[in-house]
């Protein structure tokens, strides 16, 4: 039976209470010789007394039922709380929740790598909580923010939770580390990070970053007789910074290919295929025009009356989904050559259509847009000397916030404090009776 | 009879008793008798009125005068006494000592009664202790002394003074001596004392103030009334004073009271020897 309080001061001066108590139980105050005299009245009145320390305390009784009458209402005004000895370690894994279609590998691999690294913790810990957090890839800091709140929600359900140890299944690149730095500090032990492909895990450290706003569009070529509007895709890019360019370009420099690619986007650092029919090479024709109501990227969902023409290819560890549609088919592949990629984008987009200008499309727009294999910088690193332990301790959870003061189980508090009434009761009558013995034996 | 009270009794022999005034009428006794009669002592003549017992008649005055007179006579009669002792917890003090208030008490109680027995009279105790109330009617016959001695030698003091309801119990005709502390429920005694002696009673206080509480013993104390726990005081030399001071206008306040009503006040030390109080007590009544 464990015991814990939610305001655990209160009870630290009930104890304080109790313990002044005590000592004033090794006081007593004496009093002169009792002399029976029937003329007692005719006296001028005045005090005489003398305070004295003893060996032993006075009114043991009296004592005892005093210090239980203060820690119990203690107790009860500080929350107390009962919990059976069970698991004390919890685990916690955060994964985005844009990798639910890997979740099974996925999973696996971040309890494998939770427990590996604790054996005796994962011996007494229950199964690990898994959180699938939106924008993980995007910021990891998302993923500490979660995990403090589930850890918040666990310790207080479990006052013998003692520890709490967080696994968050990183990308190798993310678009941002600042939330990462921002909160790593509110997690006080070393967070397992689990790598999201071998790949990325080779490259994390040399990843380059992407600059917005040097995309070209190349080779742009629309469908015939529609050669002189603006390219749909084209316009997408441009609306966000990038440059729109035609013919060859620079090497390190993104570039979109409508229809076909060219020899200068060979050279380039990414290389995005979007042919117009929504068929991108390598890809399998649909045997049937088939609708959907939407796609995914980023965690963002573009949500259009779109027809899928194309049939994804089998994914490898070179070749990565990053667009997905509703109904979870790859929408668009990442192909890694060496240290360049090119991604294929199987979305037929209607000639005049702004559905790509609509902020709805940000998502799938800045996954084209990154670096290979990534997303924009590399993803945080643990440093293994800042925190020694992999587990955090739960009060730190468990004292946090607007806590509800509220005893568990609930009828504690009320019998706790009917506890106490019952002991100030008892201790009003025995030091009653303790009075009246008293008289009586001045009387005798 | 008790060992300790044959000195008392020796002490006492030949020692009467009057009362202070005419008694009511009674059985014919010793004192002085409200109530005129042709018995007795001669004391007047009156002119014979019609209705008067023809017996009464001087027949040698009536032949030698012609005139019809009547010999009149004091009546002598009897003079029930009462002797009302409060046995509170108070009056058992000082608890060690060889004469504490409680035996002054019956000492002066036994003594009176023996005085007011050997002078004919009727005499009853009413003696309020530590386990009850003991009630002896007023009797003549011979041993009612001894009697008395011994219930009082089985009693000790104890509970608290119910003096002014047993005051109630005494009837009017009577002579009642009350052997106090005058501790108790004084205030309620004396209320019931006025309405006795409105009555014709005759009262008596013999107020026993035990030498230990003339002034206060040296040292240090907590000083706890016997009857009630709650008065306590502390002792000290500081106070000494004070307490006379306080004891002594508390001795003079009751003293008048008494004699306010017409009664007899008498103040008993525990020091003085019980054949002498109870000398003092005749005399006071005697003189006064």
């Amino acid at each position: 039976m464990l015991i814990g309080f939610a305001v655990p001061w209160v009870f630290g001066i009930a104890l304080a209470a109790a313990l002044a108590i005590t000592a004033l139980h090794f006081l007593s105050v004496r009093q002169p010789r009792v002399m029976l005299l029937p003329t007692a009245r005719f006296v001028p009145e005045r005090d005489a007394r003398a305070v004295a320390r003893q060996a032993k305390p006075r009114d043991l009784p009296l004592l005892m039922l005093r210090v239980v009458a203060l820690l119990a209402a203690g107790a009860a005004l500080a929350g107390a709380r009962c919990g059976v000895a069970g698991a004390t370690v919890s685990s916690i894994i955060v994964l985005d929740a844009t990798l639910r279609a890997d979740s099974a590998v996925l999973v696996t691999r971040a309890v494998a790598t939770s427990a590996g690294a604790d054996v005796g913790a994962a011996a007494d810990a229950s199964s690990p909580t898994v959180l699938w957090v939106n924008g993980v890839g995007d910021d990891p800091g998302v993923a500490i923010t979660a995990a403090i709140r589930e850890s918040a929600r666990q310790a207080r359900a479990n006052p013998s939770l003692a520890e709490l140890s967080l696994t968050v299944v990183m990308p190798a690149s993310v678009r941002s580390r600042e939330g990462w730095e921002a909160w790593r500090g509110q997690w006080p032990a070393r967070i397992r990070v689990v790598p999201l492909g071998s790949a990325a895990v080779a490259d994390t450290g040399t990843m380059s970053t992407s600059a917005v706003g040097k995309v070209r569009v190349v080779g742009v070529r629309t469908a015939a007789g529609a050669a002189s509007g603006v390219d749909v895709v084209e316009a997408a890019f441009a609306s966000r910074g990038a440059i729109a360019a035609r013919g060859s370009a620079p090497e390190g420099e993104e570039v979109v290919v409508r229809r076909t690619v060219t020899n200068g986007a060979e050279r380039t650092a990414v290389v995005v295929q979007w042919p117009v029919n929504g068929v991108p090479a390598g890809w399998e024709v649909a045997p049937a025009m088939d609708s959907v109501g939407a796609v995914t990227s980023a965690g963002v969902a573009l949500v259009a009356p779109w027809v899928r023409t194309a049939l994804p290819p089998v994914l490898s560890d070179s070749v990565r989904a990053i667009a997905w549609w509703s109904d979870g088919v790859v929408a668009a592949v990442e192909r890694t050559r060496g240290t360049s990629c090119v991604r294929d984008v199987a979305l037929a987009v209607a000639e005049g259509s702004d559905l790509l200008l609509s902020p709805a499309a940000d998502g799938l727009l800045r996954v084209l847009r990154a670096p290979c294999g990534g997303r924009g910088v590399a993803a945080p690193r643990e440093n293994p000397s800042a925190f020694t332990t992999t587990g955090a301790s739960a009060d730190r959870f468990r004292n946090a916030g607007t806590m509800s003061r509220a005893t568990r189980p609930e009828w504690l508090a009320a019998s706790l404090l009917a506890l106490a009434l019952v002991a100030l009761l008892a201790e009003h009558f025995v030091r009653r009776d303790s009075m009246g013995t008293a008289a009586g034996a001045t009387t005798s | 009879m008790s060992a300790d009270y044959g000195p008392l009794l020796d002490a006492l022999r030949g020692v009467r008793w009057p009362a202070r005034r005419a008694v009511a009428a009674a059985a014919s006794g010793a004192h002085r008798s409200r109530q005129r009669g042709t018995a007795g002592e001669f004391t007047e003549y009156r002119l014979y009125r019609q209705g008067d017992d023809a017996r009464a008649l001087d027949w040698k005055l009536l032949a030698r005068s012609d005139r019809a007179f009547v010999r009149l006579s004091d009546d002598r009669a009897l003079l029930p006494t009462w002797i009302v002792l409060d046995g509170s917890a108070s009056m058992d003090f000082p608890a060690e000592g060889e004469m504490s208030k409680w035996r002054m008490a019956c000492a002066v109680a036994v003594g009176l009664a023996a005085v007011a027995h050997a002078s004919g009279d009727p005499v009853g105790v009413l003696a309020l202790h530590a386990d009850g109330v003991l009630s002896m009617p007023p009797r003549t016959r011979r041993g009612t002394v001894r009697e008395i001695a011994r219930s009082l030698d089985a009693l000790r003091a104890g509970g608290t003074s119910a003096l002014a309801s047993a005051l109630m119990q005494i009837p009017v005709t009577a002579r009642c001596v009350l052997v106090t502390d005058c501790l108790g429920d004084h205030a309620a005694t004396i209320k019931n004392a006025s309405v006795l002696a409105a009555g014709g009673a005759m009262l008596e206080c013999v107020h026993i103030v035990a030498r230990e509480e003339l002034a206060l013993p040296e040292g240090v104390f907590r000083a706890q009334d016997p009857e009630d726990a709650a008065v306590w005081r502390v002792t000290s030399p500081d106070v000494r004073t004070g307490y006379a001071t306080s004891f002594d206008a508390f001795r003079a306040q009751v003293r008048d009271q008494w004699r306010a009503l017409g009664a007899g006040y008498t103040e008993v030390s525990t020091d003085m020897a019980p054949a002498r109080a109870v000398r003092v007590v005749v005399a006071g009544l005697a003189l006064s």
